[in-house]
């Protein structure tokens, strides 16, 4: 089973991902975040008693507004990107606020000028003189924190299928869309194999579409990130996303080394038990583009 | 000196021309006597915004002399002032607000050729920042490279003039200030990286390069663009902004 695994993975990622990434091209990401009852539970690192709900909320939040501001030219920002948020939990779908709520994928620059509101929050920043000071910054917001209900993992890998085929269509020779799917806990609605197999065999001429799986974790143990096999892993559960991860290409491999990651050729994109860090992290790693024009 | 200079520009592949981000001085063609004569082209950075209105004060400052040895460190202070009171001169959006924070990033290299009947003789000195090159050549061969000289260098992140202040503390490490003597007949290029890493990635189709920058009829853009396409085509030019300008002196 694991080497049939391997073979799939290497065919899947036979192409390069080489594809410029521009405005007649763009590329997408598509967030699936898990927003089950046990989201509300705290992480088991970091700030003590953060509900996971709102750690992700503000690292997705965070993710969109430094997409919004690498696009941001002189004159307004350039479309590199369509970018979607699927929640799944007592409902399954789009999870945009504000104005571009129900919208699936949306362009970069709508994004930017379309946040559900604007919070201004503070920062400590470098003072010049070996101090930090406080700086208010503004805060754009698009999708609120949600835990309610079931994981509906296997109809929400369905409509991210779905919505990518359409896109797919439109953008044939695109640098191929990423997925990244965010949850704390087991799928209720059956097992996800198949359907997360025909998610990555969604492909552009460029290469086949890119599945990663943050795994939330309540624990305090360490995070296991980007790892090569899954026998490490403690349970069945989390060697199952492992399994279905796709295999980071050359490009993001080499982003993860330049971040200090020890990774090999057979790095999955994955992370087991992350704590509000390491989502960061491998938000940042996952959804770095490698040929933006 | 009789001095012959002709710029050459080209968007990246794909992309309109009003989304080049870098810069040239002088902005048009030169054929004619001059004691000195100053040139410069500068390679705004692509992942920052606002990068072209600062290539371009760059390129200006050095061309009007503003920007030389002496006057380096009190006038890059105030260009980076200039710079940030044009680009907030009006309200601007959230994300351009936050990007302006980081800044926009230029590399440059300047040239100032002197006559032989000033002081110094046949003369050249130079100002380069980043990775955007100057080479000079003399009966085809290339004879002076700077601040680069191999194509692996390129893949190093290269260190760029900041519109912020605060950003430039260690300018001085990493500027470089070359000079030299010039004899009739010898050719200067200025380049931003892409044609300057392609040029050191293959010296011997230098010739080409020569070939198609040495026309001088109202086709020579037109010939330029279409040589530019064609390396990109081959794979052998990563596609960016490339500016080239072609000094002669005699």
């Amino acid at each position: 089973m694991a080497s049939l695994t391997v073979e799939v993975q290497e065919k899947e990622n036979r192409t390069v991902y080489r594809a410029e990434i521009s405005r007649g091209s763009p590329s997408c990401f598509l967030f699936l975040i898990d927003q089950s009852g046990s989201m509300d539970d705290p992480f088991g690192g970091g700030e003590e008693g953060r509900k996971k709900s709102d750690g992700v909320a503000d690292a997705i939040n965070r993710l969109l507004q430094n997409l919004v501001i690498k696009c941001a030219k002189s004159e307004g920002v350039r479309d590199y990107f369509h970018v979607g948020v699927l929640g799944y939990g007592s409902t399954v779908g789009p999870a945009f606020g504000g104005s571009l709520a129900g919208r699936e994928l949306v362009p970069i620059s709508l994004i930017a000028d379309h946040p559900a509101r604007v919070e201004e929050r503070t920062k400590k920043v470098d003072d010049g003189a070996g101090g930090l000071v406080d700086q208010t910054v503004k805060f754009p917001v698009w999708f609120d924190p949600a835990a309610r209900g079931a994981t509906p993992m296997c109809q929400v890998l369905k409509q991210a299928t779905a919505i990518l085929e359409s896109w797919l269509a439109q953008h044939p020779s695109c640098f191929p869309p990423i997925v990244i799917n965010i949850t704390d806990g087991e799928s209720t609605d059956g097992n996800p194999t198949q359907v997360a197999s025909e998610l990555r065999g969604l492909s552009s001429q460029d290469g086949n579409s890119l599945f990663f799986n943050v795994h939330l974790s309540s624990s305090r143990s360490d995070p296991i990130e980007f790892p090569d096999g899954g026998s490490a892993l403690p349970d069945e559960y989390a060697q199952l996303l492992f399994h279905l991860s796709s295999a980071l290409p050359e490009y993001m491999r080499k982003v993860a080394q330049q971040e200090g990651y020890q990774v090999t050729d057979g790095a999955r994109g994955f992370v087991f038990n992350a704590d509000m860090v390491s989502v960061i992290r491998f938000l940042d790693i996952g959804t770095r583009p490698s040929n933006l024009r | 000196m009789h001095v012959r200079a002709r710029p050459y520009w080209l968007p990246k592949g794909g992309n309109p021309s009003e989304d080049y981000e870098d810069a040239y001085w002088p902005e048009g063609q030169v054929d004619r006597e001059v004691g000195r004569f100053r040139c410069a082209v500068a390679d705004g950075a692509a992942e920052t915004s606002f990068s072209r209105l600062w290539a371009q004060m760059l390129v200006c400052a050095w061309g009007r002399g503003h920007l030389g040895r002496r006057h380096f460190h009190t006038k890059i202070p105030e260009l980076q002032r200039q710079w940030l009171a044009e680009v907030t001169a009006r309200p601007l959006p959230w994300y351009a607000e936050e990007k302006l924070r980081s800044g926009a990033f230029a590399a440059l290299v300047g040239l100032h050729i002197a006559d032989g009947r000033q002081a110094n003789g046949n003369a050249w000195h130079a100002l380069a920042v980043g990775d955007a090159c100057l080479f000079q050549f003399r009966e085809g061969e290339l004879i002076t490279s700077c601040p680069l000289t191999q194509a692996d260098q390129f893949g190093i992140r290269p260190w760029l003039l900041s519109s912020n202040g605060g950003q430039d503390d260690e300018v001085v490490d990493y500027y470089h200030m070359p000079s030299g003597r010039w004899r009739t007949g010898d050719t200067f290029y200025l380049m931003t990286d892409a044609l300057a890493c392609w040029y050191l990635t293959a010296p011997a189709d230098g010739t080409d390069l020569d070939i198609v920058t040495a026309r001088d009829d109202p086709r020579a853009a037109a010939t330029f663009s279409a040589w530019i396409c064609s390396l990109r085509d081959s794979g052998g030019l990563r596609n960016d902004d490339i500016t080239l300008l072609r000094v002669d002196v005699g």
